[in-house]
């Protein structure tokens, strides 16, 4: 089944909430009592060990006042828009082989994007779901890009 | 207490328990409310302080659950520092411990919930112990201690041998904990025969849960046409109930199905729905729902 690849990684949301407290000089103490939830469990949710309700979590969202962008930087920059929702709906009406070609394109993009230059690219294999990941052979030791196959879902 | 009362006040008292113990069990808690009103009144004017108390925390019971339980504390909390008598106290000490809970308070619902187990234990009532360690369970779930809360649910399920509402709803909590766990298997067994008993038991009210949950569990497994089936009726039943929490887990599982499942369309109008209906003020929640996937992070039984 054809669909885009979420941001899932519970680790991440917990490192990402635990980023934005710093940014906002916000000790887990002060964030914790602004949230109504104890300190320790904030720690804990920090450390991508406490699940909560839907109420919690989109405090949480609240209290930063988050856009997609700022939640996850690098993914996007601005929260997801008609557009944004329409860009998905017409990926998601392609042939499977077609939108493996539209990620590895991404893919490629972002990596010619972080390297400011077309680089030079290399196809270092496949994932799970056949599409490729992409590495850029200038900084070899970072992890290849994660490549936004339709795997696992 | 008069003689009289008290050769009487076994047998009355009795039925009017029966009648709302059937009732609850039922879910049919607002008629269950006037049968205890009943039952407190006969006790008033009894003067047995006993039953008087054993109504109040019924009543107080009745009305946690329906989430007008506020203004019962102060009663629950004198019932329990009084410690006339053991049985009442561990009531009062599990509705406090019931109360935090759907206050999302679950250190103060842990601390009430041992000592209502602690009560059961000493007066060696099976299915006081049993009751007692699930609202044990459900503390620390909240608190997503996940493995300690399976321990009580798997204490209490099998303190409770016989098919009922009550096993039903301990079963549903299991294999809640099961799925987290990643033992599907296991989850989907508890999970459905859960719902086989709320269905034979005719306890509509509670069927909600394991839908809810069994929406959740097809969802991790991949299932996306059952979890569909299932969120919708767990949102059918918390729609016709006024269960605000759940109906926000089932819209949101609703729409994440949709979202996994490839229909954003779909997934955007449930999400939109979730927004308008209870975070007004998050205009940005439909966006972030359809692009973070927030499952691990989210706790439907907390």
């Amino acid at each position: 089944m054809a669909t885009i690849e979420k941001i899932r990684q519970v680790q991440l949301v917990g490192r990402k909430i635990r980023q934005l407290r710093k940014e906002h000089k916000l000790t887990q103490v002060e964030l914790s009592a602004r949230l109504g939830i104890q300190q320790s469990d904030l720690s804990r949710m920090e450390q991508g060990e406490y699940r909560v309700s839907l109420d919690t979590l989109f405090r949480i969202l609240a209290e930063f006042k988050m856009s997609i962008g700022e939640f996850f930087e690098g993914v996007a920059q601005e929260s997801i828009t008609p557009r944004d929702v329409q860009l998905v709906q017409e990926f998601n009406s392609l042939p499977r082989d077609a939108q493996r070609e539209v990620e590895d394109f991404i893919a490629f993009k972002r990596v010619q994007i972080r390297s400011e230059g077309p680089g030079e690219l290399v196809v270092t294999g496949t994932n799970g779901a056949g599409g490729a990941n992409i590495a850029d052979r200038s900084d070899s030791s970072r992890p290849s890009p994660r490549s936004t196959t339709a795997s696992g879902r | 207490m008069s003689e009289s009362s008290q050769g009487e006040s076994p047998e009355v008292f009795e039925e009017f328990r029966e009648r709302w113990q059937r009732l609850i069990e039922a879910g049919h808690l607002e008629e269950a409310g006037e049968i205890i009103q009943g039952a407190l009144a006969w006790a008033q004017e009894r003067d047995d302080p006993r039953r008087i108390d054993g109504a109040i925390c019924a009543l107080a019971a009745v009305a946690i659950q329906l989430g007008r339980g506020d203004g019962e504390l102060p009663r629950l909390r004198e019932i329990l520092l009084r410690n006339a008598d053991a049985g009442n106290c561990r009531l009062a000490a599990y509705n406090i411990s019931l109360h935090y809970e759907f206050a999302h308070n679950f250190k103060k619902s842990l601390f009430y919930a041992r000592i209502a187990c602690d009560r059961a234990l000493q007066l060696g009532r099976t299915d006081w112990i049993a009751y007692s360690r699930n609202q044990l369970g459900n503390a620390l779930l909240g608190q997503s201690f996940i493995d300690e809360a399976s321990l009580e649910y798997q204490a209490a399920v099998e303190l409770i041998p016989t098919p009922g509402v009550w096993r039903a709803i301990i079963l549903d909590n299991l294999g809640y904990c099961r799925v987290l766990q990643k033992r599907f298997a296991e989850g989907y067994t508890f999970l459905y025969e859960s719902l086989r008993q709320l269905r034979r038991y005719s306890a509509e009210r509670y069927q909600m849960l394991p839908h809810l949950d069994l929406c959740f569990t097809h969802l991790e497994t991949g299932r996306y046409e059952h979890a569909r089936r299932h969120g919708v009726a767990a949102f059918e039943l918390a729609e016709k109930i006024g269960n605000a929490e759940a109906m926000k887990n089932a819209l949101y599982l609703l729409g994440e199905t949709a979202n996994l499942g490839g229909d954003t369309a779909k997934a955007s109008g449930y999400f939109d729905r979730l927004q308008r209906d209870y975070f007004p003020d998050s205009p940005y929640l439909t966006g972030f729902l359809l692009a973070v996937d927030v499952r691990k992070l989210v706790n439907l039984h907390a």
